[in-house]
């Protein structure tokens, strides 16, 4: 340890407030640098005067005085808003358990929807195959190249509609006549 | 025996007021003593002492009870200090005001320095007036006030190893102030 370390581990060597270590240190030191031994004597000296001399410098009845100086003025000055004991709303959220708790209920929360979600599809909603797709695209195709309008397309539809309604109801597929029906006009 | 600052203050906040004097009994010594310090005057102490302690009760009310109280005391205590010096300059009086008192009158209370007819008690208290203000605190709030260096250090809104450096200043000063004084 060199001399400017030992100036740094002095004061609180002196107050006692170095640790063990620090303090082997400074005295380990002390013993090889006389400069440094002697500002240890000396620092050591002073610090003993200083404690012998260590006297209040004011008196209990000046301090009392002064306590009821102070009495008096605020005597005159309103009462300070009294604080309330109870906790607040706000404290509620600064309470050391609330946010792990707070968590804790979310998390199970989550975890609660996710394990109880619906196997099954519900009835509104439509699954569709690869193959499905496939028709209704070429479906779609089909009704673009053979009409020409939307509106032509709707009128079509209303004739077949009439001519379904307007006949006895088949009771087969046969007797529907389905393969005579033509789409095209 | 005194209750502690954070008790105190709760109490005070619950409605208690008349606990405001234990309060200030808590601080009193340390906050006249640094004042004293401060200023050099006994009487400019005690009326800085008296408005700190006037404007601890008006903000104890919203205290959050975390912060030490005598960390705020000591800054209202140091800017009050200062204006006051800045005050007795404007209107010319520093100079006279700052004559060390009579030394009877300063050694009536310490009993050792009256039976030695002046003189230690009184070369320390000028020895320590004369250290820069910043050391002097440091030294002050460490040997007449028992705290630790890490206290001083939240006091002062410093690093521990600022506090250490400003202590040894002020140690190295004195001893060379009080060099007549000591044993060997």
């Amino acid at each position: 340890m060199n001399c400017k370390t030992f100036n740094k581990l002095l004061p609180g060597h002196l107050y006692g407030e170095s640790s063990i270590e620090e303090s082997e240190k400074v005295l380990s030191h002390a013993r090889v640098c006389p400069d440094c031994r002697r500002l240890l004597d000396e620092m050591t000296g002073t610090i003993s005067l200083l404690r012998e001399e260590e006297k209040p410098h004011f008196s209990g009845g000046e301090m009392a005085a002064l306590r009821m100086r102070v009495e008096q003025v605020i005597s005159g000055m309103d009462r300070p808003p009294i604080h309330s004991s109870g906790p607040s709303r706000l404290k509620l959220f600064s309470r050391p358990l609330f946010l792990p708790v707070a968590g804790a209920l979310v998390a199970a929360s989550i975890i609660a929807v996710i394990l109880f979600q619906p196997v099954e599809n519900p009835d509104y909603l439509v699954s569709t195959t690869p193959n499905e797709v496939e028709e209704l695209v070429a479906m779609t195709e089909t009704v673009e190249e053979e009409y020409d309008s939307v509106d032509e397309l709707c009128r079509e539809m209303d004739e077949l509609q009439q001519l379904f309604l307007n006949e006895p109801a088949p009771d087969t597929e046969a007797e529907m006549g389905v393969d005579n029906i033509s789409v095209k006009a | 025996m005194l209750e502690g600052e954070q008790v105190l203050v709760r109490r005070f906040q619950d409605g208690e007021t008349q606990v405001f004097d234990d309060i200030m009994k808590l601080f009193q010594e340390r906050a006249l003593s640094l004042a004293y310090y401060r200023t050099g005057r006994r009487e400019d102490a005690l009326d800085i002492v008296q408005d700190a302690f006037i404007r601890m009760y008006k903000v104890l009310p919203g205290w959050q009870p975390k912060a030490s109280l005598f960390t705020w005391l000591y800054r209202v205590i140091v800017n009050l200090s200062v204006d006051r010096g800045r005050a007795l300059a404007r209107t010319g009086k520093v100079s006279l005001d700052n004559i060390p008192e009579p030394s009877e009158k300063k050694n009536s209370h310490n009993p050792r320095a009256v039976l030695e007819g002046k003189e230690t008690a009184t070369v320390i208290e000028e020895a320590v007036a004369q250290l820069p203000p910043k050391q002097r605190d440091v030294f002050i709030l460490r040997q007449y006030q028992h705290l630790r260096l890490k206290e001083i250090a939240q006091i002062q809104g410093c690093s521990v190893g600022a506090v250490k450096a400003n202590l040894f200043q002020a140690l190295r000063k004195l001893r060379v102030s009080l060099s007549g004084y000591y044993k060997e």
